[in-house]
Formats: structure tokens, sequence, C-alpha cells
């Protein structure tokens, strides 16, 4: 196995440390990079001091961009796995190993999935998870295949999803649409059970009004999808 | 009177979108679309039977509501070209923006001392 731990960051500098310590402990064996979004704050330093890798967008981009920064950088080094974790601590690493053994079993993509867990939990707002739940529905209908957490972020790969992602996923918030993307082009996807801790510093970059031109921007791309054959994408 | 005061308003903002492409503030693609919706601008104004010859044929009690009607048009038609030409240019960069961090990254693990290649406080 040859893993690289993807971690996009803008603005995490309070968080990053402990996340790049808690992957380290969680995964050992693999390469933890830090893809800095052209932060403000000494996000990229604290990554670097903490023993990651680093690379630096030199204008924040989004969150797509900076994940397909990561799968391209990690493509083109040669590994096989690649495990995407967020960086303001809310994925807990010690479900990786879970994430990761699910690809080594076969699976293309594997989806770390809160509600499939049976322990303690992050809860998102209500509005969030009437949000979520109504993807949860699209994409379930469009993948044909059950899908409870399509937001999350938390996820491991193999390489050849990871070469599809990094060539066909959108740069604007790509985890739901991404999804969508997969199932069409045959990828095997599943979800294993994970826990979601609070955000522990910062905010999310989803907010009130920006949260409405999430929903807003996901549903528009989620109804384009629909409307593509299935065979488009293979 | 109002027809040449129509076409002169037309005419001097095509003297100044031309001035615009002369300092090469505007390209000429990005400017066409406003160049023939003047013109016909211009046109229309110098030949003011055309709006009431148009206006009988389709029904239209008040002719320069044709008018009207046109320049709204023509410019949601131009807002939309604009932002089909901003989406263009915001995929580009993005992807610009990823190589240009890629290179960078691959220069310092070569070189750990490499200075970043564009200062972020530029930004």
């Amino acid at each position: 196995m040859n893993l690289v731990a993807v971690v996009p960051a803008y603005n995490e500098q309070d968080s990053i440390a402990s996340v790049v310590r808690e992957l380290q402990a969680a995964v050992p064996d693999a390469t933890v990079l830090i893809v800095d979004d052209g932060s403000d704050d000494s996000t990229a330093k604290v990554a670097h001091d903490s023993g990651a890798l680093v690379v630096r967008l030199p204008v924040n981009v989004g969150i797509g961009a900076a994940v397909q920064a990561g799968y391209l950088w990690a493509l083109s080094r040669g590994f096989t796995m690649i495990l995407r974790v967020d960086a303001d601590g809310q994925h807990d690493p010690r479900w990786a190993p879970d994430l990761i053994r699910a690809v080594e079993d076969g699976a293309d993509v594997a989806i770390g999935s809160r509600f499939l867990s049976s322990g303690p939990n992050h809860q998102p707002p209500a509005l969030r998870r009437i949000g979520i739940a109504i993807f949860s529905s699209i994409v379930t209908l469009l993948a044909r295949q059950r899908i409870t957490d399509p937001t999350s972020g938390f996820r491991c790969m193999s390489r050849r999803a990871a070469e599809f992602a990094a060539a066909a996923q959108p740069f604007d918030f790509p985890e739901v649409e991404g999804i969508v993307h997969f199932a069409r082009a045959g990828f095997e996807i599943t979800e294993v059970p994970v826990v979601m801790r609070d955000r522990r510093h910062g905010h999310s970059t989803i907010r009130r009004g920006r949260a409405v031109y999430y929903a807003l921007k996901v549903l528009i791309a989620l109804f384009i999808l629909s409307t593509y054959p299935r065979e488009k994408e293979r | 009177m109002i027809g040449y005061i129509v076409t002169g308003a037309a005419l001097a903002l095509l003297a100044a979108i031309m001035l615009l492409i002369r300092r090469r503030a505007l390209h000429e693609a990005h400017a066409l679309a406003w160049i023939v919706a003047l013109s016909l601008i211009a046109a229309i104004g110098l030949a003011p039977w055309l709006l009431s010859e148009m206006a009988t044929i389709i029904g239209v009690r008040n002719p320069p509501n044709i008018l009207l009607g046109i320049a709204v048009f023509s410019l949601t038609c131009v807002t939309i070209y604009q932002q089909v030409l901003l989406s263009r240019t915001d995929e580009k960069v993005r992807k610009l923006v990823l190589h240009l961090a890629l290179l960078e990254a691959d220069l310092k693990a070569s070189n750990p001392s490499q200075e970043p290649l564009i200062d972020q406080e530029e930004y």
C-alpha cells in the first residue's frame, strides 16, 4: 500500500497541527499532504512544522480545486491509494483504517458516513440535516445505490478513482456531485461507518448565505447530471 | 429629433468602445456584441420610420417600446455571453493556480530554500 492523506485546508492554523498528528498516529505508513488553499493565516507553516508535506495554492480557489491539486500531486508521485480528510478536526482519523480497508477489499471509493455509525457522533444543525437528507435521496436515485452521507469529505479511493476525480470532478463543492460522477462511470462505491466530531476551531466555510448558494449550486449540478445519459462518462 | 439623439448617443458609445479597444482595455471579441447592437440602434435612430413600420407589423401601439424591448433583449444576451466568458476564464485561472502550485511544490522538493514563486501578500 502506497497511501497519501490529502488534507485541503483554508485558514486552519489552530486545528491543522492536531489533524496532522492524529493522522500520523492513525495511519503511520501514510504520507500526509496539506493543500493550503491560499490561507491568510499560518496554516502552511504550522502544517510544515508538524511534519506534513505542503502544497500551497497562491490564491484561494475553493475546496474542490484544492482537493484536485492534492490528487494530481499524489498521482504524479505514484501513490496507489488516496485518503481525504478535512482540516477542521471533524474527521476522526482513528476511523481512517476502516476506509482504507474497504478500498483494499475492492471498493474504488469508500465514503465515511456519520449516519451509519452507532457511536456518539457530531449532529449537524437541523437545517443542514434536512439538506443532507434531500441530497441523500437525490444522490441515491441518480447513483442507483443508497448513499446516507453524500456531503462527507472523509473518503478513501483507489488510484484509478483518483485519476478519474482529478480529471472529471467539479471545482466547487465536489462531494455530492462527485458520488454521482463516480457511480455513473461504473466505480464501486461503499459507505463505511465513521465518527465525526464537532469542529474544534474556527468556523465552517459554508455559513448562512453561503449555505443557500451551496444548496442551490449542488441542486442545479445534480439536475444537470440527471439529464446526461449514463454512458456519457464511461 | 429624438431619433438624432438616439443615434448620437449610440455613436458616442461606439466611439468609447473603439477607444477602449485601441487602448487594449477591451478585446475585439468581447466588444463585438456591443458594436453590433449599437450600430443597429444608430441605424434605427436615423430611420425612425423603420420603427413605425415594425410597430405596425408586430402590432405594438407605441413604436419606442420596440426599441426598449430590443435593448433589454440585447443586454440580456450580452450579459449571458459575458458570464460564459467569465466561467471559461474562471476554469482556466483555477487550472493555472493548480499547476503553478504543483510546479512550486516540485521546485521546493528539489531546493528546500526556494522562496514562493508568487508572494501571497500581492493578492
